[in-house]
């Protein structure tokens, strides 16, 4: 395996790790923008 | 009058039969191609809205080529080459498509026009509704963007070429070319011109991969629905307005894309009627036009004839395949993890695209069960699929030169 190979590897690698951390992450902070905001509805009080 | 003469009158057919033999058969062979990508345009087997100016643009230019006041053979469309200050400013008033080609498309801005459009168009809902699932496919069909990047050198291209090829995998137009006109100036012509060939090609070949990958049982999987989440504009609007400030501050070299991506999507939610009207209309279909000319007025001979177009060709090929099979593993992952209670091709979905490739699934589905609909989680599995696209951009943009 020449180093410019194994190089291309280990950034792929970290590529993906990278990418999917960011993914699950955005995800993540999505689900807690939607709990927060239905907490945040739950707690209003109804208009008169 | 010598036949000599008579050619200088005809200058298209003059430099054809004066080229060498690589040069005139190219240019022959792109002429035909380009009448045969407005074909297939209007026979709707590829994207018509590309293919047909990309196509006319490639024969005109292919054909229109005449010798220059200094006796070189060009043509006066555009010329992407130039770099010298001085003869671009003379270029800028004699080729009619160099303004376009150097305020709008070398500096990705036409990209980024392309990606406010596909913005206003996209419902973050869908993602809303089940980020982690639509996440989690949409990386499994980056399987291409991944693995195409160590196979691209192995076969001796360069980090920066090898990461813009890549890059089809996503496949996301605007993407490969804000990827390739930062890190492969030279080649980003042949990049683009095959990114965009292909993901018309995909459309027609995906359903193929999915009647072999996927039997025919649980293609007509029903997908089990147990609420149906509604998520307010207000919800979407501040997850754009997040998201776009936290992808900005992390990859700040492709904060262009995620502005123009999240912007759409911001004007969409906010509800500005006027700017939704523009941006998903005469924007994104005037960016649209332009975008297809300019690529096809690009494919004149001299500037596609590179060796390394071939090998782009399979990169690209490959890159799209694997991230075809790499969503539907995907999509078989989150059917073992649901207990059999998932249909798999939605996985192929998260090769982005939005919205064709969810459409493709939709449309293998109704074949074998009419019945069932997989379309909310396929477009959640597409949009999430622009949105890690766009962080791949982010992160390709940023390491590739790093390399050493």
């Amino acid at each position: 395996m020449t180093p410019h190979l194994a190089t291309s590897l280990s950034a792929a690698a970290f590529v993906f790790g990278l990418s999917f951390v960011i993914s699950m992450l955005v995800a993540g902070m999505v689900k807690l923008l939607y709990v927060a905001t239905k907490f945040i509805n739950s707690k209003e009080k109804p208009k008169p | 009058m010598s036949l000599h003469d008579l050619l200088g009158i005809f200058q298209g057919i003059s430099t054809l039969t004066q080229a060498t033999p690589a040069v005139m058969a190219t240019r022959i062979g792109f002429m035909l191609l380009g009448m045969l990508l407005v074909y297939l345009g209007k026979k709707g087997i590829l994207e018509p809205l590309l293919m047909v100016p990309m196509g006319l643009g490639m024969s005109a230019v292919n054909a229109g080529v005449l010798f220059l006041d200094t006796g070189e053979a060009g043509t006066l469309f555009v010329d992407p080459l130039t770099t010298d200050n001085t003869r671009l400013f003379s270029l800028l008033q004699i080729d009619f498509l160099q303004p376009v080609y150097t305020l709008m498309f070398s500096n990705g801005l036409i990209a980024c026009f392309v990606f406010m459009g596909i913005g206003v168009l996209l419902d973050v809902g869908y993602v809303l509704a089940r980020p982690f699932l639509s996440m989690f496919l949409a990386m499994c069909a980056e399987l291409g963007t991944i693995l195409t990047f160590p196979i691209a050198v192995a076969l001796g291209l360069s980090y920066n070429d090898a990461a813009s090829i890549a890059m089809v995998g996503g496949a996301d137009g605007p993407m490969v070319l804000y990827t390739s006109l930062i890190l492969s100036r030279d080649l980003f012509v042949p990049i683009g011109v095959v990114a965009y060939l292909y993901l018309g090609l995909t459309y027609g070949g995906y359903p193929y991969l999915i009647k072999f990958l996927v039997p025919e049982k649980l293609r007509a999987l029903p997908v089990s629905e147990k609420k149906i989440l509604v998520v307010s504009s207000a919800e979407k609007l501040t997850f754009a307005v997040v998201a776009c400030t936290v992808l900005c501050l992390l990859f700040p070299v492709a904060a262009p894309l995620f502005f123009s991506l999240f912007l759409g999507v911001a004007v969409r939610e906010a509800g500005l009627h006027y700017f939704v009207d523009f941006i998903g209309g005469p924007l994104l279909y005037g960016a649209t036009l332009f975008l297809g000319l300019t690529l096809g007025v690009l494919c004149e001979a001299t500037t596609i004839l590179n060796p390394k177009v071939i090998l782009l060709l399979f990169l690209g090929i490959i890159a799209l395949l694997l991230s075809g099979i790499g969503g539907i593993m995907g999509g078989y992952i989150v059917y073992m993890l649901t207990g059999r209670k998932f249909n798999p091709v939605i996985g192929i979905a998260g090769v982005s695209c939005v919205p064709t490739t969810a459409k493709v699934a939709q449309k293998c589905v109704s074949q074998v069960a009419p019945n069932v609909v997989i379309l909310p989680h396929a477009l959640g599995a597409s949009i999430s699929g622009v949105i890690t696209s766009a962080i791949i951009t982010g992160i390709y943009v940023t390491i590739a030169p790093l390399l050493k």
